[in-house]
C-alpha cells in the first residue's frame, strides 16, 4: 500500500482542515482527478489524486484537521496487495503545534452523565482546554466553574452543567475539544432531565393496528414544559393561551410540575407574592467568576447589580452580559451594519444603506409606521446628528472585546505576521510620495478602477517596477502582462487577491473580476492560485483613513503603490488661487532592484494617467 | 402522572374523556367500532359505550360527513373518522357544501358542531393515496376550522377543544407521528387553546414555521443549526385555519428572517399563505426573503421514493443557512 | 336457477284522471273540508309561484324554481308532518316547507338573495333544514337528523326529505337511504319524478323501470303513487311518516306528476320538450283534477271561484310586498357577512370585517 501524507498546500502551512472528500473509500481514482476540499488559513484548495489506484483509507473526516506531513489517504495501487489492518501513523508534532483535534472520543463512557461541549460563541468549531478548576473525584454543584476553555477569540469559563460527582474529564490542558465533543462526565445519580430520545425503533410486539405501510415505532418521552427565556415554565400552550386571555405569566404561581404554569392556573390564577419570578440574593451568599469581574469592569456594569441565572449562586460572565444588555435597552441604539434587527425598514432602503455604509440603527424614522424611509436613508450623514446629546460625553462602547489575556496568533494574521517580518527584513523600502489631480474627473467615476488603469499604464510606461527580483539568484524578470494584487481588509485579515492579466481585460471587466475575488473572501471559497503571482501591488487604504503611507512590498514583487483618502486643497498655479480635488499617491519600492529614477518615471505616469478627465 | 403515551393513544384519550362527558357525543366512521380503528384510534370505546356511541357505519365517506350535518344539527356532536385523507374527497361536497355554511346560511339558527378526524400526511410507505397531504384545501373554506396536533399532548387538548367548539372542525392527525413520541398526560379534560400558535422553541436569528409530522424534523434541525451557532424560533402553527399569523409577525419582527416547512406540495399550500401575510404586514422587518421548504409541485411517488419528496432535516438546515446569507 | 330476491313497485291512485274515485278512498279523503283545505293551499303555491315568476322578469326576483303542475306533491306531503317532525327540503319544496312553518316571504327572501329567508321564524320549522341547492346532499342530512332522534330514543318523531327524479343518480341519495336501510331509521323519503331532470328525461337517467325501486336496493319500503293526485300523496306520505313515528324504518315513495313550468326562470322549457305530451300533461295536472272532484262533491261552486282567487291573489300579495319592503328597505349591514361565519368570529377576520363595514358603510 502507498500512503500520500499531506503536502505543504502553500506558503509554509503547518495543517489543513479536511472541508470534504470527494471521493469514498473503495473508489478508484485516476492521478490528477479532484480527491479532497481542504482549507488552510486563508483559502480552500482542491487536493488533487497523487495517483491512480483504489483507495484503501481516509484518515480522516470533515472538520478534521491533518498536520503537513501526516497520512491523508492509501491507495493500494496495481500490483500491491490489498492492505491489511494497520495501525494509524503518528502524527508528527510541530515546534509551533497547532490545536490538535480529537474528532471521536478515546475511551467509553465512565457510566454518567456525558456533557458534550457547547458552542462557546459565534459557532466555533473547538475549544482548547487551559486548565481544570476541579478534578475527577471531586463533587460539583451545577453553576460552579469547571474550566477554562480557550477558543479563537478569547478564554471562557465552562460552568458545571449539573450537579454531582466527576467521573471522567475528556482531555487535559492543551487539548483541544470540538464542540459537540464530550468535556466531561459527572454522576448525577440519574437526576438531571433526560433529552427526549427521537432515534425511532422498532417495536418488537405489541398491536399497531390493521395498518397500510410501516410506522416508525419510537420509546423516547417528551414533554411539553419547557423553562423559556423569562425564566418560567410553561408548555407552548399554556403560553399561547395566555397571550389569547392576555394574561401575564409572570404574576401567576404554577401548581405543576417542578413550578410548572398549567392551564388550570390560568383559569383560576393563584397570583405570585412578589410581581418579580426571582427574589434578590444577598450579595454575600454569590462569588463571582473572574470572568465575570473582568467583563464587568470592561462594560462598566457594576457586579454588585447583577444576578445570576435563577437557582445558581455563581455569577457568571453570561450573567454580566445579560444585565449590560438589559441596560443597553435604554441607552443608545447598538452599533451595527445597516441590517439591523428590530428596526423597520423595506428591502430597498436595506440596500441603499448597506451600499452607503450608513449604521440604520442610528437613524430616526420618519416613516408613517415608524419605518426608515429612503429619504432618511439619503438625508442620512448630511446636517445635524440623529442623536444630540446635550454637552455630555460618552465613551463609545465596545464593539469587540479585549480579554486582557494572551491569545495564540492563528490563520491569516499569522501568515501577516510572518510575511512581514520577512519582507522588512530582506527588502530595501524606499518611498516617495505626490498628489495627483483629479479635478477633472467626471461625477460618478469608478475611483478603484481609475487607480487599477493608472498603475497598468505606468506598469508600461516604467516596467522596472512591474517585475520580480531574487536576490539569491541575482535574477529581475520584467514582466509584459500586469498581474495586479489589491489588498483586501476583511474581518478574517488582509487579504490580496490578484486579478491576472489585468492589462488585458477592459475597464468593466477589472470590476466585475474586484468583486467576484472579494465575494470569493468573504464566502472562503477563494483559492490559493488566486492570491499569487502579482507583479505589482495596489493597497487604497485611504477608503478608510490616512493619506500617505509606505506600505510594505511583498518579494518577488519590487513596488506597492499606497492611495490616500481624497481631498479638497487649495492650490496657488501661475495665474490663480484654486481649489483642487486631490488622491494622495505613495509609492514603496525595493531600492535593491529599481533606481530611484525608474521609481520617479512610475509615479509621474501615475499622476500623469490619474490627471485626465476621461 | 400516568404512563407516557403516544399521539395516537392520546386521541383515544381524548375521545374517551370527552364520551363520558358530554352526552351528545357520538363517534362514528368505517371499522371505528369493533376494531377499533384501523389505527387503533378508537380502541375499546365501543366495548366501553355501546354501540349507538361509537358506530360502524357503511362504507361511504359523503354518508359519514352528511350524516355528521343532520346530527349536529340537531345539537349532538359527532365525531365522525375519514379513514385517511386520501378518501375524504367523495365528502368535499358535504363539507363545503353543508357543513361550512348551515349556521352562515341560516342566520346561526342551525349550526354544525361537528369533527371530522383523518390521519394525514406521508411517510409510511403506504400504497398510493394514504400519503394526502391537502390541508390548504380544507383551509380555503371559510366556516370550517382546520387543526392539526404534532405531539401527543397536542393530540389531546386540541381534540378536547375542536369536539367541543361549536363550529366544524378539521382534525387532521399526522399519521408518521402516530407513535413516535411518548408524553405523560394527565387525563383532567384539560383542552387546549384553538386559533393559536405555539412557540417551540426560542431564538433570535431565524423563525421556523411548521406544523403536524414536520415539527419533528424542524425541531431536529433547529437544535443542529443551535450547535452550529444558528439561534431558531420554532413555532408550531397547530391551527393553520384560521391561523394565528400575529405571532408568527411577533417572532419575524424579532428574528428578521423566516422559513416555513411543509410536507404539502409548494403552490397554493398554508406556507405560501403565511409568507403572503408576513409580507403583507411585517416586510419591513425581514433582513432576509422568506424560505419554503416544501413538498414538490408533483404527484407524491410511491413508497419507494417517498423520502426523495418529503422535507428532511438537510433541506431544512440548507434553506436556514440560506437566509442567514443575509446579514 | 331460483330467485335470491323478487320485487314488486305498487301504485296508488285514488283519483284517476276524470277525477273519479278509482279505489275506495282514505279516511281523510271522506271530509271535503280537509280536502278543500288541500284544495285552497295548491291554489296559494300556485300563485305564489306565479308572482315570484313575474317579479323575476321584471328584476325583483333571482332565479326561481316554480311547482307548477307538482302542487299535489308538496302540499300533500307538508300537510302529514307534525310540530314534532323535521323537514329537510330539497330546493323546489316551496309546498312542503310552506305546509311545516315556512313563511312564504321567508322563501322568496332566500330566492332573492337574503340568508334571512332560511332563518325560519315560526316554531313549527324551528329545527327544519334549509333549502339545498347541491343535489342529493339532504339525503344524508335528513339521515343524520333520523339518526338523532334514534341515539337519542325519541319516539315519535320523523324525518321527511325530498328530492328529483334527477337527484336519485347521485351518489349520495343512495348513501342516504342505505344509512336509513340499515340503521333502520325513522325517515321518509319523496322522489318528486316530474318528468324532467332540467332537459333530461328518465329514460335517459336510469334504466330502472320506476325510480322507487331504488329503495329495493337499500332494502327499505318502496312505492310509487300518482303525483297528481293528492289524495294519494296524502296518503302514501301519511302512512310512512306514521310508520316512521313508530320506529317501524324508512320509505321510500316516488310520486310520478308533470313539470308544466321550466326548470328555474333562467330556463326555457320548449328547447327540449315536446308540446303534445306538454299540452296533455296540463289535462292531467293536480290543481285541475282536485278542483273537479271538490266541484262534483259540491264543496266547491265555480261561481265562487273568481272571488277565492282574488282572496288568494290578496294574501300572495301581502307577502310579496313583506318580502320586498325587508329586501328593499331593510337590507342586511354589510358586516353581517361576518358575522354567523362561526359563533365567534376569530380576531383575525375582525379586520376584514371592520373594512367592509368602512368601505360599504355599515354601523
Amino acid at each position: 500500500m502507498t500512503v500520500f501524507k499531506l503536502p505543504d498546500l502553500g506558503e509554509g502551512l503547518p495543517d489543513a482542515e479536511i472541508v470534504k472528500w470527494l471521493v469514498k473509500e473503495g473508489d478508484t481514482i485516476t492521478e490528477g482527478d479532484a480527491m479532497v476540499e481542504m482549507s488552510t488559513a486563508k483559502a480552500v484548495v482542491e487536493v488533487p489524486a497523487p495517483h491512480t489506484g483504489k483507495i484503501t483509507k481516509l484518515h480522516g473526516g470533515p472538520g478534521d484537521v491533518i498536520l503537513t506531513g501526516a497520512a491523508l489517504v492509501t491507495f493500494q495501487l496495481e500490483g500491491e496487495a490489498a492492505p491489511k489492518a494497520e495501525p494509524e501513523p503518528q502524527q508528527e508534532k510541530k515546534a509551533e503545534p497547532k490545536a490538535k483535534a480529537d474528532p471521536k472520543p478515546s475511551a467509553k463512557s465512565a457510566g454518567g452523565e456525558i456533557f458534550k461541549l457547547p458552542d462557546l460563541g459565534e459557532g466555533l468549531p473547538d475549544a482548547e482546554i487551559v486548565k481544570w478548576l476541579v478534578k475527577e473525584g471531586d463533587t460539583i454543584t451545577e453553576g460552579d466553574d469547571m474550566v477554562e476553555m480557550s477558543t479563537a477569540k478569547a478564554v471562557v469559563e465552562v460552568p458545571a452543567p449539573f450537579s454531582g460527582k466527576i467521573l471522567k474529564f475528556y482531555g487535559g490542558p492543551g487539548d483541544v475539544i470540538l464542540t459537540g465533543n464530550p468535556l466531561i462526565e459527572i454522576d448525577t445519580g440519574g437526576k438531571s432531565a433526560p433529552q427526549p430520545e427521537m432515534k425511532p425503533v422498532k417495536e418488537a410486539k405489541g398491536d399497531s393496528g390493521t395498518v397500510v405501510g410501516a410506522m416508525v415505532v419510537g420509546t423516547g418521552v417528551g414533554s411539553e414544559n419547557r423553562k423559556g427565556s423569562d425564566g418560567i415554565t410553561a408548555s407552548a400552550a399554556v403560553r399561547a393561551q395566555a397571550r389569547k386571555l392576555k394574561v401575564n405569566l409572570a404574576a401567576i404561581k404554577g401548581t405543576g410540575a417542578g413550578g410548572a404554569i398549567t392551564l388550570g392556573d390560568l383559569k383560576s390564577p393563584q397570583k405570585t407574592a412578589a410581581p418579580a419570578p426571582s427574589a434578590p440574593i444577598a450579595s454575600g451568599d454569590l462569588s463571582i467568576s473572574p470572568s465575570a469581574k473582568a467583563t464587568a469592569r470592561a462594560l462598566e456594569i457594576d457586579i454588585g447589580s447583577v444576578l445570576p441565572e435563577a437557582g445558581r449562586k455563581v455569577v457568571t460572565k453570561g450573567d454580566v452580559l445579560r444585565a449590560a444588555k438589559a441596560q443597553m435597552g435604554s441607552g443608545p441604539a447598538p452599533l451595527s451594519i445597516a441590517t439591523a434587527k428590530g428596526v423597520k425598514a423595506a428591502p430597498k432602503v436595506r440596500a441603499l444603506a448597506k451600499a452607503k455604509g450608513v449604521d440604520l440603527g442610528t437613524i430616526r424614522p420618519s416613516g408613517h409606521v415608524g419605518n426608515i424611509t429612503l429619504d432618511d436613508v439619503i438625508g442620512a450623514g448630511t446636517g445635524a446628528p440623529a442623536t444630540a446629546p446635550t454637552g455630555v460625553y460618552q465613551r463609545p462602547t465596545r464593539t469587540t472585546e479585549a480579554s486582557g489575556k494572551p491569545e495564540k496568533v492563528v490563520g491569516p494574521r499569522r501568515i501577516l505576521a510572518l510575511g512581514m517580518a520577512k519582507a522588512s527584513s530582506e527588502v530595501c523600502l524606499t518611498s516617495i510620495f505626490d498628489e495627483a489631480s483629479i479635478s477633472l474627473w467626471p461625477k460618478g467615476t469608478d475611483i478603484t478602477l481609475r487607480i487599477m488603469r493608472a498603475i497598468i499604464a505606468a506598469a508600461y510606461a516604467e516596467p522596472a517596477l512591474n517585475a520580480w527580483f531574487d536576490f539569491d539568484a541575482m535574477e529581475k524578470t520584467t514582466h509584459p502582462f500586469v498581474n495586479l494584487g489589491v489588498a483586501v481588509d476583511s474581518p478574517k485579515g488582509l487579504f490580496v487577491p490578484v486579478i491576472k492579466g489585468a492589462d488585458d481585460i477592459a475597464g468593466p471587466g477589472i470590476r466585475a473580476e474586484l468583486n467576484r475575488l472579494r465575494g470569493a473572501i468573504d464566502d472562503g471559497s477563494i483559492k490559493m492560485a488566486e492570491m499569487s503571482g502579482a507583479t505589482i501591488t495596489l493597497s487604497n487604504f485611504g477608503m478608510i483613513a490616512g493619506r500617505f503611507a509606505t506600505p510594505i512590498v511583498s518579494p518577488p514583487e519590487v513596488a506597492i503603490v499606497g492611495i490616500g483618502g481624497l481631498f479638497e486643497k487649495v492650490v496657488m498655479t501661475e495665474k490663480s488661487i484654486e481649489n483642487q480635488r486631490v488622491m494622495p499617491v505613495s509609492l514603496t519600492f525595493d531600492h535593491r532592484a529599481c533606481t530611484g529614477g525608474e521609481a520617479a518615471r512610475f509615479l509621474a505616469a501615475i499622476l500623469a494617467d490619474l490627471k485626465l478627465g476621461f | 402522572m400516568s404512563t407516557p403515551i403516544t399521539l395516537i393513544e392520546a386521541v383515544t384519550l381524548a375521545l374517551d374523556y370527552e364520551l363520558g362527558a358530554d352526552a351528545d357525543v357520538v363517534v362514528f366512521g368505517e371499522d371505528v367500532g369493533k376494531n377499533g380503528g384501523v389505527f387503533r384510534a378508537t380502541d375499546g370505546l365501543q366495548a366501553k359505550y355501546g354501540e349507538d356511541r361509537v358506530i360502524d357505519t357503511p362504507l361511504a365517506e359523503a354518508m359519514i360527513v352528511g350524516l355528521s350535518v343532520g346530527m349536529a344539527a340537531q345539537g349532538m356532536k359527532p365525531v365522525s373518522e375519514i379513514q385517511f385523507m386520501g378518501f375524504v374527497f367523495p365528502a368535499m361536497n358535504q363539507i363545503v357544501t353543508a357543513a361550512s355554511r348551515l349556521r352562515n346560511r341560516t342566520r346561526g339558527r342551525l349550526s354544525c358542531p361537528m369533527v371530522i378526524r383523518m390521519p394525514y400526511g406521508g411517510g409510511i410507505h403506504a400504497p398510493e393515496h394514504h400519503s394526502e397531504s391537502t390541508e390548504a384545501m380544507f383551509s380555503h373554506i371559510p366556516g370550517l376550522r382546520v387543526v392539526i396536533p404534532s405531539n401527543p399532548s397536542r393530540a389531546y387538548g386540541l381534540l378536547l377543544a375542536a369536539i367541543r367548539n361549536p363550529d366544524p372542525v378539521i382534525f387532521l392527525e399526522p399519521k408518521r407521528v402516530y407513535r413516535m413520541v411518548k408524553h405523560e398526560i394527565e387525563n383532567n379534560g384539560e383542552e387546549y387553546p384553538l386559533d393559536c400558535c405555539f412557540v417551540d422553541r426560542e431564538g433570535a436569528d431565524l423563525t421556523l414555521v411548521s406544523w403536524g409530522a414536520f415539527m419533528h424534523e424542524t425541531l431536529l434541525a433547529a437544535e443542529e443549526l443551535a450547535a452550529e451557532g444558528i439561534s431558531c424560533e420554532v413555532i408550531d402553527a397547530a391551527t393553520v385555519y384560521p391561523l394565528d399569523t400575529d405571532t408568527i409577525i411577533e417572532s419575524v419582527e424579532k428574528t428578521g428572517r423566516l422559513v416555513i416547512v411543509q410536507e404539502a406540495p409548494r403552490s397554493g399550500g398554508v406556507g405560501s399563505q403565511i409568507a403572503a401575510e408576513i409580507a403583507e404586514k411585517a416586510i419591513l422587518s425581514l433582513i432576509a426573503p422568506i424560505g419554503l421548504v416544501a413538498g414538490y409541485d408533483t404527484i407524491m411517488p410511491y413508497a419507494k421514493r417517498e423520502h426523495q419528496y418529503l422535507p428532511s432535516v438537510q433541506r431544512i438546515k440548507d434553506e436556514v443557512n440560506k437566509g442567514m446569507a443575509y446579514t | 336457477m331460483k330467485p335470491s330476491a323478487t320485487f314488486e313497485i305498487s301504485h296508488l291512485q285514488y283519483l284517476d284522471e276524470k277525477a273519479k274515485p278509482a279505489n275506495k278512498l282514505p279516511a281523510f279523503a271522506e271530509d271535503p273540508k280537509v280536502l278543500k283545505k288541500l284544495w285552497q293551499d295548491m291554489h296559494f303555491l300556485r300563485e305564489l309561484d306565479r308572482r315570484a315568476v313575474a317579479m323575476q322578469r321584471i328584476g325583483k326576483m333571482r332565479t326561481y324554481p316554480s311547482s307548477l303542475g307538482q302542487e299535489a306533491v308538496g302540499i300533500g306531503a307538508g300537510s302529514c308532518l307534525t310540530e314534532k317532525d323535521v323537514l329537510v327540503p330539497y330546493y323546489r319544496g316551496t309546498g312542503t316547507m310552506i305546509m311545516h312553518g315556512a313563511k312564504p316571504h321567508e322563501i322568496l327572501l332566500y330566492w332573492g338573495g337574503d340568508e334571512r329567508g332560511c332563518d325560519y321564524q315560526d316554531p313549527l320549522a324551528a329545527e327544519d333544514f334549509p333549502i339545498a341547492v347541491p343535489i342529493a346532499t339532504q339525503i344524508l342530512h335528513a339521515a343524520g337528523v333520523a339518526a338523532a332522534f334514534k341515539l337519542r330514543g325519541e319516539a315519535g318523531r320523523a324525518v321527511l326529505t325530498e328530492i328529483g327524479e334527477g337527484g336519485t343518480s347521485e351518489g349520495e341519495f343512495y348513501e342516504g337511504i342505505n344509512a336509513a336501510g340499515a340503521w333502520n331509521l325513522p325517515m321518509v323519503t319523496l322522489i318528486n319524478n316530474n318528468q324532467w331532470a332540467i332537459s333530461v328525461p328518465p329514460e335517459l337517467q336510469t334504466a330502472a323501470q320506476t325510480f322507487a325501486q331504488k329503495g329495493i336496493a337499500a332494502g327499505i319500503e318502496s312505492l310509487q303513487v300518482d303525483g297528481n293526485d293528492i289524495i294519494a300523496v296524502k296518503d302514501a306520505v301519511g302512512v310512512a311518516l306514521d310508520k316512521a313515528r313508530k320506529g317501524g324504518g324508512p320509505t321510500l315513495i316516488e310520486a310520478v306528476c308533470y313539470r308544466l313550468s321550466d326548470h328555474t326562470t333562467a330556463d326555457d322549457a320548449s328547447r327540449y320538450n315536446d308540446k303534445k305530451t306538454h299540452d296533455e300533461a296540463w289535462q292531467k295536472e293536480p290543481l285541475k283534477r282536485l278542483s273537479e272532484y271538490l266541484i262534483s262533491l259540491g264543496a266547491v261552486k265555480e261561481t265562487d271561484l273568481e272571488k277565492f282567487l282574488e282572496t288568494i291573489k290578496a294574501e300572495v300579495d301581502k307577502e310579496v310586498k313583506l318580502y320586498l319592503d325587508i329586501i328593499e328597505n331593510q337590507p342586511q349591514p354589510p358586516e353581517a357577512m361576518f358575522d354567523y361565519l362561526y359563533e365567534t368570529l376569530p380576531e383575525k377576520y375582525v379586520v376584514q370585517r371592520d373594512e367592509v363595514m368602512r368601505r360599504e358603510g355599515g354601523k
